[in-house]
């Protein structure tokens, strides 16, 4: 099983291909949103880089949100466009869990946070161990002070990762003094992890859409806190 | 605070080319006043200045016009956005980084999500058909 990844929700992009298992090849950048214009070649560099043909690949994974509006259109109608032709399966990936799986040979709960601007993170809680990830929360968009209510609940080691990581840990660490950070190395989210947590789902058959099933999942921050508009003064 | 009193196109564009002469990466540049107040002719007025090379227009239609420049320069209209949902699909959040400068007109639809260090500039009439009155504050205490 010859799997495609592709990662473009936030401000990295990469591309990566796994067969059976094992990563062949991966291709990253983190210089800024230009997804429109790198993810393309990333992909390219990565397929050839495995010596495959488009034809040759079985699955596409993408990392569908949340994440930036723009990064997550890109990545999803990249996808699709690839796998449409040829009827391939995708397999849509949350952005989070894709964050968290360098965590999952660590004994640790993996807080998984990606800056969604406005003081607010997308963010879930995965407990790690001996491989493997057990979701602890849904995907979803909080305040840091919504979020460092959630952390005061577990006794347990917990390591932020993504790139709303060093934000959550600033504000957090007093609070939390035994937070700590995921190195820099596995910081960002990569299209490698999408791909193999699309060959988990894969073989379980679970999750798989067609093309035309593959949509985005945004998340709405939460907006009970302030109006968007400025009040009309009277 | 400055206040400029322009009493025709040319005097809001050589304000503007004196304004933009301060401006760098990562400020968002907010602006009120209703329409016909010159908000696209400020704009242009910004454009040499900022090594823009393409046509600046009012980005009524089409939300945001990409610019480039010796920043990355995006020129918003928010005039027709009206929710977080819509805010959020404009990819408004994505245009935020220390590499570019926005110009937001109709800003008044999205002021409780502009950055601390936003600068403000007002428009209103004077006397005269032409006359308008322009105000600049903001910017972390630079205006």
């Amino acid at each position: 099983m010859v799997i495609l990844g592709i990662e473009s929700s936030a401000v990295s992009a990469s591309a990566a291909v796994v067969r059976d298992g094992k990563l062949l090849s991966e291709a990253f950048l983190n210089v800024g949103l230009t997804h429109s214009v790198t993810l393309l070649p990333l992909i390219k560099q990565a397929s050839e880089g495995a010596g495959l043909t488009p034809e040759e690949i079985d699955a596409v994974a993408v990392s569908n949100g949340p994440g930036s509006f723009t990064g997550v259109r890109i990545g999803v109608a990249t996808a699709k466009g690839i796998a449409q032709p040829t009827g391939k399966k995708c397999v849509p990936v949350s952005t989070l869990e894709a964050i968290a799986y360098p965590l999952s040979d660590s004994d640790c709960i993996a807080v998984s946070v990606m800056d969604a601007r406005c003081n607010q993170v997308y963010c879930a809680l995965f407990r790690c161990a001996d491989g493997r990830m057990n979701r602890l929360t849904e995907d979803d968009a909080i305040t840091l002070d919504a979020l460092c209510d959630i952390l005061k609940g577990y006794n347990e080691k917990l390591i932020l990762i993504g790139d709303g990581a060093d934000i959550a840990y600033k504000y957090l660490h007093a609070s939390l003094p035994d937070l700590t950070v995921a190195s820099p190395l596995i910081k960002y989210q990569r299209a490698s992890s999408v791909a193999f947590l699309a060959s988990e789902r894969l073989e379980n058959n679970d999750n798989i859409r067609t093309p035309d099933e593959l949509v985005p999942s945004y998340l709405r921050l939460s907006q009970a806190e302030r109006e968007l508009k400025k009040k009309k003064e009277q | 605070m400055l206040t400029y009193n322009s009493s025709c196109e040319n005097d809001t564009r050589s304000f503007a080319a004196e304004f933009a002469s301060k401006l760098h990466g990562g400020d968002v540049v907010a602006f009120t006043g209703g329409m016909g107040m010159g908000k696209t002719v400020f704009v242009s007025g910004c454009a040499d200045v900022l090594g823009i090379e393409t046509h600046v227009s009012s980005p009524t239609f089409s939300i945001v016009n990409d610019y480039g420049g010796k920043f990355s320069v995006y020129h918003f209209d928010m005039y027709r956005v009206e929710s977080w949902d819509s805010l959020y699909s404009t990819g408004f959040f994505d245009y935020l980084n220390e590499n570019s400068i926005l110009f937001i007109e109709w800003s008044e639809n999205i002021d409780n999500v502009l950055p601390e260090n936003t600068i403000y500039v007002d428009f209103s009439r004077g006397e005269n058909e032409n006359d308008r009155t322009i105000t600049v504050h903001g910017g972390d205490g630079r205006w």
